[in-house]
């Protein structure tokens, strides 16, 4: 059976976070960045989020950011005005250490 | 009214910059012998020792491929100048420059660099297709050196005596500010940091916590009393926020001060970097400002996404910034890392994205635009093929996962692939055969776990092309390449073989971004610069840097678009001092029309410096002129 681009279904929760739902304690809380639709209502989304027994971190427009218990998660990603939900991603500071050699 | 600057001669044998205002024709450049006290305030900062002339050469473009050879002394009764000329013209100017007993030092299109005798400085402005003479000034050591003639800092400082970042806050999203650094105190020894924000991730539970410090706090802590945690445990942070806005208060004279030394400065420290604290760093900054100008410094970056704006934090950058709110963002140092891959798809064909293992646990990230089809297949060094299937699967060569994701903002389909090799230096392959094509761009990135930076070669099929991090690639964000400022690593040291003052540092990351649009906007001295070093940080203590540490152990030369960033950070926070309401795409326009184009940088935007190297002085006077 062939592995697909056509059958990239529209997730709107990363391979990673799936795993965190599939896996972890129900009570477990990690903190989630929620991608917003343009236009997402944050109040109604900070209640409905708060409803869920999450935790805001930051919000405003374009993403929020919420600690969410493991069970919670995926309702939180399908809650209106969020496209994607995300763990936490690392950024690499910028600084070129040391010489590289030529190549 | 038009402004043009003109050339004053000093009797120590110094040109000088002055601003006048003439209706005159801006091309022309009038050579004079006047002085003012404004030409004597420029002047104290160009020093006038017997070592000056000899270093002139070194502030100048050097002639790709000569660029690393020695370029000897100006003779003491020379000075160097740079001259712009009409399309065409160079080999006849060059012909008029030898009659006048000038030397050619470097030649390109449009450009001479040439030795004048003095006494034949002002028979320079009678000369036919000259557009316009500058002084190639000397290259001044330290950061003051990457504030000198590689961008006019200080000659616009000299001009704008008032513009010192007042009234303007320079935020610096990194691992921190050393707090404690007399470069980031007051004359009182009052903090200079209106508010410290550390951001922890916690690795075991996952969950994010912030803790904000006001002023009030800083100085309890430097009393002695209070809760404040160390300012940075790397020291990459406090590196940056000295060249955006130290005020080199640690250092004689204050040569290691930064461009804006008197703003406002508010810092972040994350540990470890997450987008997370990144996004509310950001937020924070501009809202603590408090209707303040705001400039936040990012220099950092990633390669896991789809490099065309459309992630988590670029999305917040393009939405919270605005009038008086400014994002600027490093390139990247991935130019020469091997970490880009782009192919097309062809119907019933195969591309093939081939990749050597570098470390324990990789990443590639695949980008295949909506509407095309292709099934995938993952090949190990053996030649064994496996169709993916979403879980972590073995072969003999080790593990890998695949997963599949429409992407929900620019529905583009993006395959990330996780291999955990069995060896090191051997390579896999990812399969795409193509079932449907409707626009076949394939865009792949690589990426260690660890980000480390020696082990970034993955792809056999690459070019610096594409290598600019995000969030460098979203449109409203400024972003930052880097130039040498000073080819050796600390101030009177040798230069490293094969770098030149005024080229690309070779490490710096090129656009444009994933859809073709020009990133980077700028670039500014990154390579070699010294600035303020955190106490107690690895910097201040990894036995592998002690090289780079000055004596003291308060300053540091680093590299890399990390540094360069911070550099236009500074900048901005002056041109917003002038006009707080400057929004991101103000202060890109300005910068375009601003950038000095050499030989190093070609006449128009490109992959490597953008739109050239930024010239602060031409952007003080910007409002001025417009």
């Amino acid at each position: 059976m062939a592995f697909s681009t056509r059958d990239a279904r529209r997730q709107r929760m990363s391979a990673e976070l799936r795993d965190w739902c599939r896996t972890g304690a129900p009570d477990e809380r990690r903190t989630l960045v929620l991608k917003l639709a343009p236009g997402a209502d944050l109040s109604q989304l900070a209640t409905r989020l708060g409803d869920l027994g999450a935790t805001l971190v930051s919000t405003g427009p374009a993403v929020t950011i919420a600690e969410v218990s493991c069970n919670a998660a995926g309702e939180a990603a399908e809650l209106p005005g969020v496209v994607s939900a995300d763990l936490p991603a690392r950024l690499a500071p910028k600084d070129a250490r040391s010489q590289k050699p030529s190549r | 009214m038009v402004l043009i600057w003109s050339h004053k001669f000093f009797a120590k044998g110094i040109i000088m910059l002055t601003k006048r205002h003439t209706a005159l024709d801006s091309g022309l450049y009038e050579l004079t012998r006047a002085a003012n006290e404004a030409d004597l305030l420029i002047g104290e900062s160009f020093d006038q020792s017997p070592a000056t002339t000899s270093l002139a050469l070194e502030a100048a473009p050097a002639r790709r491929g000569a660029a690393s050879r020695p370029l000897g002394v100006v003779p003491k009764d020379m000075v160097t100048v740079k001259l712009l000329t009409a399309a065409g013209a160079s080999d006849t100017l060059a012909a008029r420059l030898a009659d006048l007993g000038c030397q050619i030092v470097s030649r390109g299109p449009q450009v001479l660099l040439a030795n004048v005798p003095p006494n034949r400085l002002e028979a320079l402005g009678e000369l036919p297709n000259l557009r316009r003479a500058e002084q190639s000034r000397r290259l001044q050591f330290r950061l003051d050196e990457a504030r000198g003639a590689a961008t006019r800092t200080d000659i616009a400082l000299a001009q704008h005596p008032q513009i010192r970042g007042q009234g303007v806050v320079v935020g610096v999203v990194d691992s921190g500010t050393d707090w404690r650094h007399d470069d980031f105190r007051n004359a009182d020894d009052s903090t200079r940091i209106e508010m410290f924000l550390h951001a922890v991730h916690d690795a075991a539970t996952g969950v994010d916590t912030f803790t904000e410090f006001s002023a009030v706090d800083i100085d309890a802590a430097l009393g002695g009393g209070g809760n404040v945690p160390d300012g940075d445990l790397n020291g990459h942070g406090t590196h940056c926020a000295s060249i955006a806005a130290g005020n080199g208060r640690a250092s004689a004279a204050q040569a290691f001060r930064g461009v804006a030394p008197e703003a406002a400065l508010m810092a972040v420290r994350s540990d470890t970097l997450h987008d997370t604290h990144i996004i509310e760093g950001i937020r924070r900054i501009f809202d603590r400002a408090a209707g303040r100008p705001a400039v936040v410094n990012l220099s950092l970056g990633g390669h896991m996404g789809p490099h065309d704006g459309t992630s988590a934090l670029e999305n917040v950058i393009s939405r919270e910034t605005g009038p008086g709110r400014i994002v600027v963002v490093a390139a990247g140092n991935e130019a020469q890392d091997r970490i880009h891959f782009d192919g097309q798809l062809v119907e019933g064909q195969d591309l093939d994205i081939e990749f050597t293992i570098r470390d324990a646990v990789q990443f590639i990230d695949v980008w295949i635009p909506r509407g095309d089809e292709a099934d995938i297949t993952v090949i190990d060094p053996d030649g064994t093929e496996t169709v993916p299937d979403g879980s972590i699967q073995n072969t003999a060569a080790g593990a890998f996962r695949a997963d599949l994701r429409e992407d929900q903002f620019n529905r583009d389909i993006n395959l990330t692939l996780a291999v955990a090799g069995n060896e090191l230096g051997r390579r896999w392959r990812l399969r795409l055969d193509a079932q449907v094509v409707r626009q076949g761009t394939v865009h792949a990135w690589g990426q260690t776990r660890d980000f480390d930076f020696s082990r970034n070669i993955f792809m056999a099929e690459t070019s610096p092309r594409f290598s600019i991090g995000m969030p460098a690639t979203e449109e409203r964000a400024i972003s930052v390449a880097s130039f040498i400022s000073r080819a050796g690593i600390l101030p009177g040291g040798a230069a490293v073989p094969g770098l030149a003052a005024g080229e690309i540092s070779p490490f710096s990351s090129h656009g444009p971004a994933r859809h073709g649009t020009q990133r980077p906007d700028i670039a500014a001295p990154g390579q070699h610069i010294v600035a303020a070093l955190a106490a107690g940080s690895s910097m201040a203590t990894l036995p592998q840097l002690a090289p780079r540490r000055l004596p003291g152990n308060r300053y540091i030369s680093i590299q890399g678009t990390s540094m360069a960033t911070p550099f236009v950070t500074g900048a901005i926070a002056l041109m917003l001092q002038q006009e707080p309401d400057l929004a991101p795409e103000d202060v890109q326009l300005r910068l375009r029309a601003t950038a000095q184009r050499d030989d190093d940088t070609g006449p128009v935007w490109n992959e490597a410096f953008g739109y050239g190297k930024i010239d602060v002085e031409a952007l003080l006077n910007y409002a001025i002129v417009t």
